[in-house]
């Protein structure tokens, strides 16, 4: 195709993508040029509305779904961080609390059994490897 | 009823909107081509193409990026898209231009232009190369010959590309007057693409 016919061809997708923009430039002109396809308009808006509802719980709880599954990998990952924690002989609980700045949690931390030390770190470091992966 | 981020009203005026948009820009595909718009669709509907692509977005909201234009840009540049790419995949295709050939990337397009300015090569894939798009404007032309504001906007969108809201700037037109004599000049433009078409079909 020669640049003078490429040309003359643009010029008149131009001009057709022009007609289609102005049969949708207002919701008048898109009812009007709907009505005059045949198209009953109010049947569908109200059953496009429906669908789009449907459409966005969908997406809704299989976005949900994912951060769970997502929330549950990271748990693992967050519980065998915490559980090699421990198992460190040098493990300070002291300065670990110092460290991810724990201070409010850990304000009875004598009344704490281990399990509960451990439960608490599993949340804490659940929440700072899921903001993490949110932040990359 | 609140859908997502939009309200009804705002969904109601995109639903309405989006499909004018799609039914007046699927009309193009059988001209010049003798073929029939239902074989473009698949069997399916125009409606169907709109809400699946109201779909995606639903699913993948963080694809739309404000900057590029508006929510109903997007979705009209991601149905003009995707009916090029279904015809693509069509054993019989022969004459749309592969215009994913340069473009397989889906996602990752960082080209600098706005969905509406993207919009382009896709409708350009729309129509055949070997015709003659010259005698076309010629045709159109005398056909709105005396009828001023026809004639000012088939010029100022033909030979100068100008928008709707220029072309009214330009020619001093009410909106009006714009849509009445756009009116017209669609009319005589698918005078043209029947008159093209027949033409064809004879040589």
């Amino acid at each position: 195709m020669s640049n003078k016919a490429n040309q003359s061809k643009s010029d008149f997708v131009n001009l057709f993508l022009s007609t289609a923009e102005n049969d949708s430039s207002s919701k008048e002109a898109a009812k009007e040029f709907l009505a005059s396809e045949g198209v009953n308009t109010d049947k569908l808006v109200s059953e496009g509305l429906k669908k789009i509802k449907k459409m966005q719980m969908l997406a809704d709880a299989s976005r949900t779904e994912q951060e769970m599954k997502i929330a549950e990998s990271v748990k693992g990952e967050a519980t065998a961080w915490v559980d090699n924690l421990l198992a460190n002989i040098n493990f300070s609980l002291t300065e670990l609390v110092q460290k991810e700045e724990l201070s409010m949690s850990f304000r009875n931390v004598e009344n704490l059994s281990k399990d509960d030390i451990r439960n608490i770190l599993i949340r804490h470091f659940t929440l700072k490897f899921m903001n993490k992966q949110h932040n990359r | 009823m609140n859908t997502g981020t939009l309200t009804d009203e705002e969904w109601e005026d995109i639903v309405v909107r989006l499909t004018a948009f799609t039914r007046s820009w699927v009309r193009g595909k059988p001209w010049f081509r003798g073929e029939k718009t239902s074989t473009f669709l698949m069997g399916k509907e125009v409606e169907d193409y709109v809400f699946a692509a109201i779909g995606k977005y639903l699913e993948h909201p963080e694809k739309f990026d404000p900057n590029q234009g508006g929510l109903l840009e997007y979705l009209k540049y991601n149905l003009v898209r995707s009916f090029i790419a279904n015809d693509l995949r069509k054993k019989e295709n022969k004459q749309t231009d592969d215009i994913f050939a340069e473009d397989n990337d889906d996602e990752d397009e960082e080209s600098a232009s706005s969905y509406s300015e993207r919009m382009l090569p896709y409708t350009d894939a729309l129509f055949p190369d070997d015709i003659d798009y010259n005698s076309i404007k010629e045709y159109i032309e005398k056909e709105v010959q005396g009828d001023a504001d026809a004639e000012n906007i088939f010029l100022g969108i033909y030979s100068y590309a100008m928008k709707r809201r220029e072309v009214i700037e330009e020619f001093t037109m009410t909106a009006v007057a714009y849509n009445n004599a756009m009116r017209r000049l669609t009319t005589v433009i698918n005078r043209a693409a029947a008159h093209f078409n027949k033409n064809k079909q004879t040589v």
